[in-house]
């Protein structure tokens, strides 16, 4: 019941999404019919495409044209790759994922270690080391930590491979099945391929990484320590638990919350920060795609990205709630 | 002297426990008799939970103790790390807190927390271990234990949780019960009902407990003994039925003029003249002097010894008689 509740809260938000996506991308610059025509277009067939394109009627006529589009999964069509924006996203989204969920899992892992070790030892070095991320982390735009990573790793030592997309040359590319390569080529018993994969995604993923770091590890110290001073740890050491009882049913549980809100926060400022990393490392996946669109006013694309994103930002949230309830009975409370 | 165990549960010699250079509990001695419930009576900051924290194993790593003789039938306190304290915290030495619901887990259903205990020290598990938990539940006096068991503190009122951490603390049937402030912040009927239920379980179980508390009246109705503390001192000592009828430290009786069940009327309340002293500062031999209408000149400069017969002892220069 509660879970329904959560679920049909989700609704509004969506629609909210639809609307704004719609009004945002005709409030962008350009004219993509123009654009469509061609250079050598006369002002007579700019105006044949725009009506081709349906961009002649009304706003609200235009917006009835999308709804009904979006309720058939018709995102609507690529200019420039001539492609339905449904397929060229699905093709892409696999990439942008399998890099995502890498950053986010080593983020969260190194993240609630450090966490730990700072909470646990307030002053010490863990401690120190998570201020030291948190700042570099929050002072370094995402795009340029990667251009850095790069010169250094790939230009000065040598050590990285070429910043350029999920594989290189020459392995041959693993056929798709769930559309993470590293799963893929696993599938396929390919273990050079694998190997190839985990290098191209090194420095994307650490890049990422190191961003998203910073706020899980200062949330883990953060909640961790508040419950480590309070008074159920006292109780549990008074009964004599063992530490590690004591450390993960009574210390971490309580604090599991606010880290995995975190997480998910993270997880959203990644799917964002995504779009120009995957730029720089010559990503194949939706936020590259979005950033080629956008330069040539190609509308559906945009739109179609957005829309994606935001969908999946909801879908993020919602996912987080669920599993704090879960987790966590105060968070039980009807509202 | 030699620890004489037979008698006594715990026995503490010039226990001193202190944060910096400051000394909060300043040489205490103190013992706990076996099936007897002794009460630790003093302002808040007395020192009393610190004393009470370093019986159960849980002081703050920032404040240092040294003591003469700190021990628990034959095994060493005063090193919280000791390999004899593994088979003391839980299993023999129990504490129950005040504010239950703060001192339980949030996110662990209670029937787990008991059951956690339990399996650690008496190594039960599966359906012995859950028959184990309802009836260390039933045992005090919670209604329906088979379904409360799968609560969360959050669905308990504030004397449901505190039973649940009583149920707790019997769980491993231990020797000594430590009940710091158990019934503060709870309603006066329900600290009667809680207090009931403590006493009945101690004398059932030929428990010994230490009974922390702000209250007179709570500790001359329920304990046995009583010891007063003043600014980490204890100044007094005697049988719970004659501190009441003869005071004989200053302090214990400006502590019961104070005190409202007392006191005939609210005129007839007389408040205690100053505050517990800083004590970063210089302190006087006998913390309780600038306070005292009786003092003397050597109250400030020697600390009074504990003279008097067992059972009404004073450390003052200058006693009541």
């Amino acid at each position: 019941m509660r879970t329904l509740k959560r679920l049909l809260s989700a609704i509004p938000s969506i629609i909210g999404i639809v609307i704004l996506t719609f009004v945002l991308t005709r409030l962008l610059p350009g004219d993509p019919a123009a654009y469509f025509a061609g250079p050598a277009a006369t002002p007579e067939s700019i105006e044949e495409v725009r009506t081709q394109l349906g961009l002649d009627k009304s706003l609200p006529a235009q917006f009835v044209d999308y709804i009904s589009a979006l309720a058939k999964l018709d995102l609507g069509r690529s200019l420039s790759s001539g492609q339905s924006v449904v397929d060229d996203l699905a093709a892409r989204l696999p990439a942008t994922l399998e890099l995502t969920l890498g950053a986010l899992i080593v983020a969260t892992m190194l993240g609630i270690s450090l966490g730990f070790g700072a909470a646990l030892r307030p002053g010490g070095w863990p401690d120190r080391l998570c201020d030291a991320v948190t700042v570099l982390g929050q002072a370094m735009p995402t795009f340029f930590l990667g251009l850095l990573l790069v010169f250094v790793f790939y230009y000065l030592l040598g050590w990285a491979p070429a910043p350029m997309g999920r594989l290189e040359i020459f392995y041959s590319s693993p056929t798709e099945v769930t559309g993470f390569w590293t799963l893929d080529t696993l599938i396929e018993g390919n273990v050079d391929a694998f190997r190839g994969v985990l290098r191209q995604l090194v420095l994307p993923v650490v890049t990422l990484a190191l961003f998203g770091l910073g706020p899980i590890a200062r949330m883990t110290r953060t909640a961790l320590l508040e419950v480590l001073r309070g008074d159920s740890v006292r109780t549990a050491r008074a009964f004599g638990l063992s530490s590690r009882k004591v450390l993960w049913t009574y210390a971490f549980l309580p604090a599991a919350v606010p880290i995995l809100n975190t997480v998910g926060m993270v997880l959203s400022f990644l799917l964002g920060a995504n779009v120009l990393v995957e730029k720089v490392f010559g990503w194949p996946g939706v936020g590259a795609y979005a950033i080629e669109s956008l330069l040539v006013s190609d509308f559906a694309p945009v739109q179609g990205f957005v829309l994606l994103m935001a969908v999946m930002y909801v879908a993020v949230n919602l996912g987080i709630d669920l599993l704090a309830a879960a987790i966590d009975p105060r968070t039980r409370v009807d509202g | 002297m030699t620890p004489d165990w037979t008698t006594n549960l715990v026995e503490a010699r010039d226990l001193t426990i202190s944060f910096g250079a400051t000394a909060v509990v300043d040489t205490v001695s103190l013992d706990l008799p076996k099936g007897r419930i002794t009460a630790l009576v003093g302002e808040s900051g007395s020192g009393k939970s610190l004393i009470a924290h370093s019986i159960a194993g849980i002081l703050t790593p920032a404040a240092t103790l040294q003591a003469a003789r700190f021990g628990f039938s034959g095994v060493d306190l005063s090193d919280a790390s000791g390999s004899g304290w593994r088979d003391l915290r839980g299993r023999q030495i129990a504490i129950i807190f005040q504010n239950p619901r703060a001192a339980l887990s949030p996110v662990r259903r209670i029937g787990q927390q008991i059951g956690d205990v339990i399996a650690r020290h008496r190594g039960l598990k599966g359906a012995e271990l859950s028959r184990a938990v309802v009836e260390a539940l039933a045992s005090v006096g919670i209604v329906d234990p088979e379904a409360r068991q799968h609560a969360y503190t959050g669905e308990l009122s504030g004397g449901m949780c505190q039973r649940v951490m009583i149920a707790l603390a019997l769980a491993c049937n231990p020797r000594l019960l430590i009940a710091d402030e158990p019934t503060t912040g709870l309603d006066n009927t329900t600290q009667a009902a809680i207090l009931d239920l403590v006493v009945e379980q101690i004398r059932a179980r030929h428990m010994a407990c230490l009974l922390i508390t702000h209250d007179l009246a709570l500790a001359r109705e329920y304990a046995d003994e009583i010891r007063v503390m003043h600014a980490g001192q204890i100044v007094e000592e005697a049988e719970s039925s004659r501190l009441f009828s003869a005071p004989r430290h200053p302090y214990t009786r400006a502590l019961l003029g104070a005190s409202a069940s007392q006191a005939g009327s609210i005129e007839a309340l007389e408040p205690i003249p100053g505050s517990l002293p800083d004590l970063r500062g210089d302190l006087p031999a006998c913390r309780f002097a600038d306070r005292c209408a009786r003092a003397e000149p050597r109250c400030r400069i020697a600390k009074p010894l504990t003279t008097g017969p067992s059972g009404a002892r004073v450390a003052c220069w200058n006693p009541v008689s």
